[in-house]
């Protein structure tokens, strides 16, 4: 059945601020989800896609966290650091925060040797367990 | 003439919240939590690092089997070198004994990591993973 005329008129007569109504609602709903499903992180200092792993451990909240690049470059806590100004980091960390558990973020497809190495050099300062960082699925 | 009370309630009446800085604010804050938000849901693999300690290495080498790590999708177990889709059953025939990990030059991360996947679930003894040398034959 066809609209009366004089609805249709009203309708096309709608403020400008009633037909953004929508537009709200939905922005509103991107919002609440953004919000709701979304994890505020820090950026990581470099790009990385770690190792995929079966494991299920989540991350342990009293942690600090090591970025390797794949050139070698390093960074403790979000901060670029020298190789040699780590070690002292760390152990600084470590006097700070007795039990305090290291986190190491790497690209998956990074050379092992070097994680290896420096897995050898933070043993050396003490450090007895480090937690690498995996994902459940590849984003690629 | 109107009254002073009588002109304050009519511009009350008349105001209304403008739904343009509402929805300004409202952009803002998606733009920040769209481009802030991570979706990547990350775990963690615990992993001890290797030690020096000759001693200790050398104690645990009676009761455990090298895996060497070749690099695509290649491993060496105790000697034999076998595929990543033979890998599991590799370990499963090493028996109750640590399992020492060696990387070679091609190793990548992920390769090593799929291999203490496996060795967490097969080897109730444990792993350890031998320290990488610099400029070595590895």
């Amino acid at each position: 059945m066809k609209r009366p005329l004089t609805e249709r008129f009203a309708n096309r007569c709608k403020t400008g601020e009633q037909q953004t109504l929508p537009l709200i609602n939905v922005v509103f709903l991107m919002l609440i989800f953004f919000m709701i499903a979304g994890r505020l992180t820090a950026t990581d200092p470099f790009p990385t896609d770690p190792a995929v792993s079966v494991s299920t451990k989540t991350d342990d909240p009293d942690v600090a966290i090591i970025h390797m690049a794949p050139d070698g470059a390093l960074a403790f806590q979000y901060d670029l650091v020298a190789p040699a100004d780590l070690l002292p980091k760390v152990r600084a960390f470590l006097v700070e925060r007795p039990g305090g558990t290291l986190r190491l973020k790497v690209d998956g497809r990074h050379n092992a040797g070097q994680v290896l190495l420096l897995l050898t050099r933070l043993r050396e300062t003490g450090v007895e367990t480090v937690s690498l960082v995996t994902t459940l699925e590849s984003r690629q | 003439m109107q009254t002073l009370a009588e002109a304050h309630n009519r511009k009350r009446r008349g105001r209304t919240i403008g739904l343009t800085p509402l929805i300004d604010v409202v952009f803002i804050l998606l733009i920040f939590f769209m481009l802030a938000s991570s979706f990547q849901k990350t775990r963690t693999i615990d992993m001890t690092p290797p030690t020096k300690d000759r001693a200790a290495a050398a104690a645990s080498h009676n009761r455990s089997v090298t895996v060497t790590v070749l690099g695509g999708g290649r491993y060496d177990v105790g000697g034999t070198v076998v595929a990543v889709e033979r890998l599991d059953e590799a370990l499963a025939d090493t028996g109750n004994r640590w399992i020492l990990i060696r990387t070679t030059r091609a190793a990548v991360v992920q390769d090593v990591v799929l291999l203490l996947d496996l060795t967490k679930r097969i080897t109730p003894l444990g792993i350890k993973l031998v320290p990488f040398a610099q400029g070595g034959k590895q």
